[in-house]
């Protein structure tokens, strides 16, 4: 997924613009978004890319430079 | 009839479960649906459980702290203290690890239960031994005899903040008293599914979602974290019939779903970036039964055809919500509680409940209102008391009636409606109680001359907790007090982190004697009148 890709999806979901957030910036922190809106954002992009977020990890998928990383990185479909 | 009149201990539910339902499935982790715990299972590891404990320690002056992640084995350890006759103290898995050190410290506890994930927390709890379920539930032939067994099973720490930890003292029998209230009008059969989302640390979700169900021999499926995907995946996959959340959990779900249903063109996608309440609002009135139609056929291809009931708790939700639920063909069940209360006082059906009430009280418990409003409570299900808390105690217990901090009335059919708070905790749509006293500390800042915080309602009628500053200049511009709020703000805990600041032009009012009237001034920005 690219960053273009993860950014407009993102937003969808939250209803916010991301277009100005910063690659590193911490979501939650800059847009001021609850808990549960952060984990809707990661399903999202978990329904789209049918991988999974490790359940014990999910708080420190923060920034989105951190979501892709993992998406790179991780081995699943 | 589900009858535990024969019942006097928590974990006499665990023993009558082998025996009466015995290789039926108890409990269930979504993600790993081959490996669930049998009734039989369930009981074999509680035993294990409580012989591990024995041998560890047998004072029951120090109870059992329970920090472990959503999980088949979070309840084959709690029933594990409870029949070693040992106090429990459960506690979500995400509580911050200087709560859990207040916590320590307070209830002198030198015991403590860590599940995988809260593994890591064992190197900041000095002087208590970590046990983890591998060892607990390893099999021993080594025992010891159980202490005289204790009166009180749970501590539920209300707050965790680390100046004021308060714990509500429920024993054996106020849980099971609410429990059998509970049961005589609602029972459920062993083809029912729970599907567990709330932590089961949350009162609520312990006796509603575990308690109720593994009496009736029906299943409990966990989820782990609250992703509304993995959420409605497992509704489909385990054939859930019943769960229950919280008002932020239904805004979540709800998001979700009209995410998904634009995603598939049954509804315009401009209705998802309208606030959840907003939209539910106008989805109640604009929507014709062919529209709703076709949405319930695309939601019930996404969650199946099993579920029907949702119980909320914990907060306030907006009847818009109710109305949509019911159109899917989703029960929405309402109530009121507290933890004091152990907790379920009340409860209904939204559609059979008349508009702002929370059903009618159980059988087994007693509400009136006094002279000033104030909700009372009186039952079997009432705590013991505030946990080395005398003066808090007698203040909430008089008479043997419980004082609820709530204002409401009893309708001429006797259903229980809620008018709002007397005490300044703020409930929160996520259920969560926070008191300003465990706030303020955080927002001291040179800028502000005065601050408090106090809860303004929301949409759904729960509170807004807000920040109001008097300004230690008049000089001193919006802009620049928002700045230093936002640096306060993120210095603090996350739970404690309040969304919003208002300055005021004026001191904040005080009693004679120097206490802020945070009711005051929150009723000043809605209605004057309502509260004095």
């Amino acid at each position: 997924m690219s960053e273009e890709a993860l950014r407009k999806l993102l937003s969808t979901v939250s209803g916010r613009d991301l277009s100005h957030t910063g690659l590193d910036e911490d979501l939650k922190e800059s847009l001021d978004l609850d808990s549960l809106t952060g984990l809707r954002m990661l399903a999202a992009v978990e329904k789209q890319l049918n991988l999974r977020f490790p359940d014990d990890k999910l708080d420190s998928f923060r920034t989105m430079n951190q979501i892709l990383e993992f998406i790179h990185r991780d081995p699943s479909p | 009839m589900v009858n535990i009149n024969n019942i006097e201990r928590l974990p006499g539910l665990v023993q009558r479960g082998a025996e009466q339902f015995g290789d039926a499935t108890a409990l269930l982790h979504a993600d790993r649906p081959n490996r669930g715990m049998s009734y039989r299972e369930l009981h074999r590891l509680t035993e294990r459980g409580a012989q591990c404990l024995r041998s560890i320690r047998s004072d029951a002056h120090n109870p059992v702290l329970l920090c472990m992640e959503s999980d088949p084995t979070w309840a084959a350890a709690l029933f594990s203290i409870l029949e070693a006759g040992l106090i429990a103290i459960p506690v979500p898995a995400d509580t911050p690890v200087q709560n859990l050190g207040a916590i320590v410290q307070t209830a002198g506890v030198k015991t403590v239960i860590l599940g995988a994930r809260t593994q890591p927390l064992a190197k900041d709890l000095p002087g208590c031994e970590c046990i983890l379920p591998d060892r607990l539930f390893q099999d021993s032939t080594e025992a010891r005899a159980s202490a005289a067994v204790p009166e009180i099973a749970i501590l539920a720490f209300t707050s965790g903040s680390t100046q004021h930890p308060r714990a509500v003292e429920l024993t054996h029998s106020n849980l099971i008293a609410n429990l059998k209230g509970l049961l005589s009008v609602r029972e459920a059969t062993p083809d029912d599914a729970f599907l567990s989302i709330l932590p089961p640390a949350h009162l609520f979700e312990l006796t509603v979602g575990l308690l109720g169900p593994l009496a009736c021999g029906s299943r409990v499926v966990t989820v782990g974290a609250p992703m509304p995907n993995r959420i409605l995946d497992a509704l489909r996959e385990h054939q859930i019939t019943h769960a229950l959340a919280v008002p932020a959990l239904v805004h979540c779900l709800y998001q979700e779903i009209l995410l998904e249903l634009a995603e598939e063109g049954v509804i315009d996608s401009a209705r998802i970036r309208q606030s959840a309440v907003d939209s539910a609002r106008r989805l109640q009135t604009e929507l014709s039964e062919t529209d709703l139609d076709r949405i319930r056929t695309a939601v019930r291809s996404r969650i199946g055809d099993s579920f029907f009931t949702l119980a909320v708790g914990g907060a306030a939700i907006d009847p818009a919500y109710s109305f949509l639920l019911n159109a899917l063909g989703i029960r929405v069940e309402l109530g009121y509680g507290l933890t004091e209360a152990g907790p379920i006082v009340s409860c209904g059906f939204a559609g059979e409940c008349p508009p702002g009430s929370v059903g009618r009280p159980l059988p087994n418990v007693e509400v009136r209102v006094d002279e000033s409003g104030e909700i009372l409570v009186r039952g079997p299900n009432v705590m013991k008391g505030y946990f080395n808390d005398r003066a808090s105690t007698q203040s909430a217990l008089q008479d043997g009636w419980l004082h609820t901090g709530d204002r409401g009335h009893l309708d001429e059919n006797g259903f229980l409606v809620i008018d709002g708070r007397i005490k300044e905790a703020m409930v929160t749509d996520t259920g969560e109680t926070l008191y300003p006293e465990e706030i303020e500390p955080y927002y001291r800042h040179p800028l502000f001359a005065e601050w408090c915080v106090a809860g303004l309602s929301d949409n759904g009628g729960n509170d807004a907790p807000v920040l109001f500053v008097v300004p230690a200049s008049s000089s001193t511009g919006e802009a620049g007090l928002q700045q230093a709020f936002k640096e306060m703000k993120a210095l603090a805990p996350a739970r404690l982190r309040i969304p919003r600041m208002i300055a005021l032009d004026h001191p904040l009012p005080r009693t004679a004697t120097g206490k802020i009237r945070r009711r005051l001034v929150a009723a000043t920005f809605e209605n004057p009148e309502d509260i004095l």
